[in-house]
């Protein structure tokens, strides 16, 4: 569903290189979860996923097409939740839930029926026709998360998505991203909350310093069942002993 | 005291680093040259009418009156550049909330902004007022009450344009605050403003034209300055203190204090009630409506509506429409121009060019596509990640600026079409001018945002004036300027009438216009991909 082959990417201003020959596969109907430390590489990484950043070398394929050579296709395929609600805040919401909609032609019915649905299990439908200014951080999160549902998508991108969200919304969406796979979804997020990729993920990767340098499910990382996650993650990304 | 100097200095920092920032240059030296050379480019024509004042008043004996005149001069660009700016800084600024919540008090607050306002004010002064100052030293020689109040009188004169403006502009949106459209009254309201102010202005001067004023200014040395310090009485003062008089340094450093306490006594009434309702959302109780819209007409809505919410943004892209407008009705009001100059014998061959030129006015002083891409600021992630092609990103945004432009051009064509004596034929050719103008401008200023896109701003104003981009598109309608004149100063006798120069020209710029689309569609199209935040 979601294939990155030996990707790279340096940025032209400082000659850093962000990610470094970077290998993942992304199976469908799976919950993936993508670690790393601050500065890893993650948010770049899902920017050139979703083509927001120019990949320098290698190549991302979303449900088969490429997202440089075809981004329209590909952009169909998957919505995103970035890890920071910056969208264009004069409008209401619901004008910007029409905007998603058009864009990603769902019909009058399908987005009644799921903006309804949606807005309500996150406790945002009385607030839909206010300006997203006076909306919290929280808030604009979670019409960022409702958006990113609405087309209905192949495969559901979030960067680090429990950040700005009361327990109960960060229950429904993770509550989401199981129905979503079950419905034959995928979903790709980064997270710091490791507990959360524990509970939730089938496979997790870690990234360190732009390299892969983990990629398996939870069970064959473990190998002795005595650890957590949290172990395997400081141990991985740990330059010295904690 | 000091952590009013912190907050104070952290504004000013702020505004640097932005205007800094906005050049979007990394040469640090350039970046140096650069300023240097605006700040030329404004301090020379100031240098050289200062002396050439001072030469003309040395010739009726009261060289002084330089000083008068120049401090005049930058009091009315005061009054007319600090209430854009103080609205901005008051109103339209996105810190009002954070500053709040610090442990310093709510008068301290609004003195630490208008510092900012000051220091843009002084910048202007400084132009003005200081090669007056300093040419009357050099040629009169220097006297120690020069020396001593030379400086103060300059570092006091962006105070009363400053304070006078403040509190007009803060009673004015007191009063409009808990209207819904309270943004678009601010502008539209503090836009007549300064209509007001200019007006006042020119009525005092027609006052000052009065001949027999003047018969009575040159007999009588003291009626000159009055005559002169008329548009702002405070200028008789403050060159009678330059000239070492007590009472009047009395009276002007008296004023000033008066007016600091007017403000600071109204700062604590204004601050919560109605600066902080500014920075609000606006809270509707509409109904939730599903519609559908195709995704062309939701990227053209979504530009628009960038344009239209943010007060910045929309004062950026109408004042460029309504400029000629203004001029049109202060000179009308002050008798200066009227409808039958135009109808003259000697402007009449002309008219295909005046209409034109009004038409075209609105592609010519708008610089909305130099900004498309940057007023989109951090959101700019939004449209690259829809299931859009890059050409059709593209088409949207410079349809924003066809659309507006080109109704700007309507508008004033229409205007233009009840008031000058046009025929049918001079509107044809004049508006086929026009869309091409229009066309090939909008293309070219959005080349300049692709390879400039500036998304990382802080404050609207940094997107859309405090832009090199804006600067950039101004050098090349100079340019292009040049090249018309020169066009037409060569072609001579060679067409019958100014119809065929515009005809000629409309057709130069249509294949120009096809040419860049081409170059933008196809080349710049690749530079656009790589934009990222």
């Amino acid at each position: 569903m979601l294939s990155l082959k030996e990707v790279t990417k340096v940025y032209e201003n400082n000659n850093k290189k962000a990610v470094n020959n970077l290998n993942l596969e992304v199976n469908k109907g799976e919950i993936f979860g993508f670690l790393g430390p601050n500065g890893a590489g993650k948010t770049t990484t899902i920017r050139m996923i979703t083509g927001i950043l120019d990949i320098t070398e290698g190549e991302i394929l979303v449900n088969g097409f490429n997202i440089d050579k075809d981004p329209i296709k590909a952009k169909s395929s998957f919505t995103l939740v970035p890890d920071h609600p910056e969208i264009f805040d004069s409008i209401s919401g619901i004008e910007y839930l029409n905007f998603i909609a058009d864009m990603y032609e769902v019909s009058i019915q399908d987005r009644e029926k799921m903006i309804e649905k949606y807005a309500r299990d996150f406790e945002l439908y009385g607030d839909l026709t206010q300006q997203i200014k006076s909306y919290s951080h929280g808030m604009k999160q979670k019409l960022l998360v409702i958006g990113a549902l609405l087309p209905e998508p192949k495969i559901l991108i979030l960067d680090e998505p429990l950040g700005g969200l009361d327990p109960r919304s960060a229950r429904i969406l993770k509550n989401m991203m199981r129905e979503h796979c079950k419905k034959g979804g995928t979903v790709f997020f980064s997270s710091h909350v490791l507990e959360v990729v524990e509970n939730l993920c089938d496979r997790v990767a870690i990234i360190d310093e732009g390299e892969l340098i983990a990629c398996d499910s939870l069970e064959n990382l473990k190998q002795n069942s005595e650890i957590t996650l949290e172990d395997i993650f400081l141990e991985l990304t740990a330059d010295e002993e904690i | 005291m000091k952590k009013f100097k912190s907050l104070v200095l952290i504004q000013i920092k702020d505004i640097y680093y932005n205007a800094q920032n906005s050049m979007n240059i990394r040469n640090k030296k350039l970046v140096y040259i650069l300023q240097l050379i605006l700040l030329a480019a404004i301090i020379a024509p100031a240098i050289y009418f200062s002396l050439v004042t001072y030469q003309a008043f040395a010739q009726l004996n009261q060289p002084e009156l330089v000083i008068t005149s120049m401090y005049v001069n930058a009091v009315i660009l005061m009054f007319f550049l600090g209430i854009p700016i103080i609205v901005s800084v008051f109103f339209f600024s996105k810190d009002i909330r954070f500053l709040t919540a610090l442990p310093i008090e709510e008068e301290k607050i609004i003195f630490a902004k208008l510092s900012t306002v000051y220091i843009y004010l002084l910048a202007i002064g400084a132009a003005f007022i200081l090669p007056s100052i300093i040419i009357y030293a050099i040629k009169t020689g220097i006297s120690l009450s020069l020396i001593i109040l030379g400086p103060i009188a300059f570092l006091l004169a962006p105070l009363l344009p400053l304070l006078i403006s403040s509190i007009l502009v803060l009673t004015f949106n007191k009063i409009i605050r808990k209207s819904k459209y309270k943004n678009l009254l601010t502008m539209v309201g503090n836009m007549l403003l300064i209509v007001v102010i200019i007006m006042m202005q020119l009525n005092i001067t027609q006052k000052a034209a009065d001949p027999a004023v003047i018969k009575n200014a040159f007999l009588n040395n003291e009626s000159l300055i009055t005559l002169i310090g008329l548009r702002f009485p405070p200028s008789i003062w403050m060159t009678k203190m330059l000239l070492g008089s007590f009472t009047n340094t009395l009276y002007f450093i008296l004023i000033n204090i008066i007016f600091v306490m007017a403000l600071h006594f109204l700062a604590r009434y204004f601050f919560k009630k109605s600066l902080l309702t500014f920075t609000e959302g606006s809270r509707s109780n509409g109904k939730i409506r599903y519609k559908k819209a195709s995704p062309g007409w939701q990227l053209f809505k979504r530009h628009m509506l960038i344009i239209i919410k943010e007060p910045t943004f929309l004062l950026n892209a109408l004042l460029s429409m309504v400029v000629p407008l203004i001029i049109y009705v202060i000179m009308s009001f002050s008798g200066q121009f009227s409808i039958e100059i135009l109808n003259s014998a000697q402007i009449k061959p002309f008219m295909v060019l005046i209409y034109s030129g009004i038409m075209v006015f609105p592609a010519i002083v708008s610089n909305i596509s130099s900004t498309v891409i940057t007023r989109e600021g951090r959101a700019f992630w939004q449209t690259k990640v829809l299931p859009i092609s890059d050409k059709m990103n593209i088409k949207y945004r410079i349809m924003t600026t066809l659309v507006i432009n080109l109704s700007g051009s309507l508008i004033l064509g229409l205007i233009g079409y009840i008031l000058l004596p046009v025929n049918l034929n001079m509107v044809l050719v004049a508006s086929f001018f026009t869309i091409s103008l229009t066309l090939f401008l909008a293309n070219i200023d959005f080349k300049i945002n692709i390879l400039r896109p500036l998304l990382n701003w802080s404050h609207p104003t940094a997107a859309v004036k405090n832009n090199m981009n804006v600067t950039m598109t101004l050098g090349i309608r100079l340019i292009l300027g040049l090249i018309l004149f020169g066009f037409y100063k060569l072609s001579g006798n060679l067409f019958n009438n100014f119809n065929s120069i515009v005809y000629i020209l409309s057709i130069v710029f249509l294949i120009l216009y096809f040419i860049s689309r081409y170059y933008l569609y196809n080349i710049m199209v690749n530079r656009f991909k790589k934009i990222s935040l």
